[in-house]
């Protein structure tokens, strides 16, 4: 901004960090957040999702605004509990809900970690989306699911089951081999993942 | 989905002197950035929103820092 008029926008739209990306209506209230990736395809999705939400509180299909709104950020993933199968609801629907509150719960668990001292924090954590996986919740956001992988790999690391490291490493790579510092990244789990195997544990 | 893009950069530390000319560098080489010459980002927020409501379209806000992504 050109002066220090909008300094808290950042804030007041919900933003914690940057970058912060986000469609408003002409108004200026938030019509949704963009949690896909940060490429034109992912912008084209969100933008999407902003059009069938204002659709389908124009037609007023409550289950689809509930699960656009979730898709979107606008509910949080409390609020996702608390309506976990809106009325009316298809089965697809619910299964989209599910979805978003997986990617939702990693996002809480994100915020739960900030000014975390406990260095197992990140490792219960990585338990906990052990048995998330096993149970086929899985996030799909880009952070959700970066986050979601590299906690199950510390967990993995602990507990030294070598099958499942390696799993979220595989999940990663496609997405760090570009990354700048990926390949080395890569490079250092590849060590930890030998050594695991050599450990024995499958 | 049509939409105006409002860009915010937000340069909090314009207040300490010893840094002003190095971030304003910074955001100088950032707004060169393909990605923001290729598309015509309005930087007042008061215009955005006019020209959403004249338009009918939504607002694509990216909010950051001249030394952030």
């Amino acid at each position: 901004m050109k002066d220090a008029k909008y300094d808290d926008l950042l804030t007041q739209k919900g933003g914690r960090g940057f970058p912060y990306l986000v469609f408003l209506d002409a108004e200026g209230n938030l019509a949704g957040k963009h949690n896909l990736e940060r490429t034109v395809e992912g912008f084209t999705a969100t933008g999407a999702l902003v059009r069938a939400l204002a659709d389908a509180k124009k037609k007023g299909a409550a289950a689809e605004e509930f699960v656009l709104k979730a898709e979107l950020a606008l509910v949080d993933a409390a609020g996702i509990r608390k309506n976990p199968k809106p009325e009316g609801a298809t089965p697809e629907q619910v299964k989209r809900l599910d979805v978003a509150l997986a990617n939702a719960e990693v996002m809480e668990d994100i915020e739960g970690l900030r000014g975390q001292r406990d260095p197992s924090a990140g490792v219960t954590l990585g338990k906990k989306y052990a048995e998330w996986k096993t149970a086929g919740k899985v996030p799909t956001w880009p952070y959700s699911s970066q986050t979601f992988w590299m906690l199950l790999m510390d967990f993995a690391a602990a507990d030294k089951n070598a099958a499942l490291f390696e799993e979220g490493l595989n999940a990663l790579r496609p997405k760090f081999e570009k990354l700048r510092g990926g390949p080395e990244w890569i490079q250092k789990k590849e060590e930890i993942l030998k050594k695991l195997k050599e450990e024995g544990k499958q | 989905m049509k939409v105006v893009t409002a860009f915010a950069v937000l340069a909090v530390a314009w207040s300490a002197p010893a840094t002003a000319q190095e971030l304003e560098g910074k955001l100088k080489k950032k707004l060169e950035e393909p990605f923001l010459t290729k598309a015509p980002w309005i930087t007042d927020y008061d215009k955005a929103r006019e020209e959403a409501s004249k338009s009918g379209k939504a607002i694509f806000a990216y909010f950051t820092r001249s030394y952030q992504p």
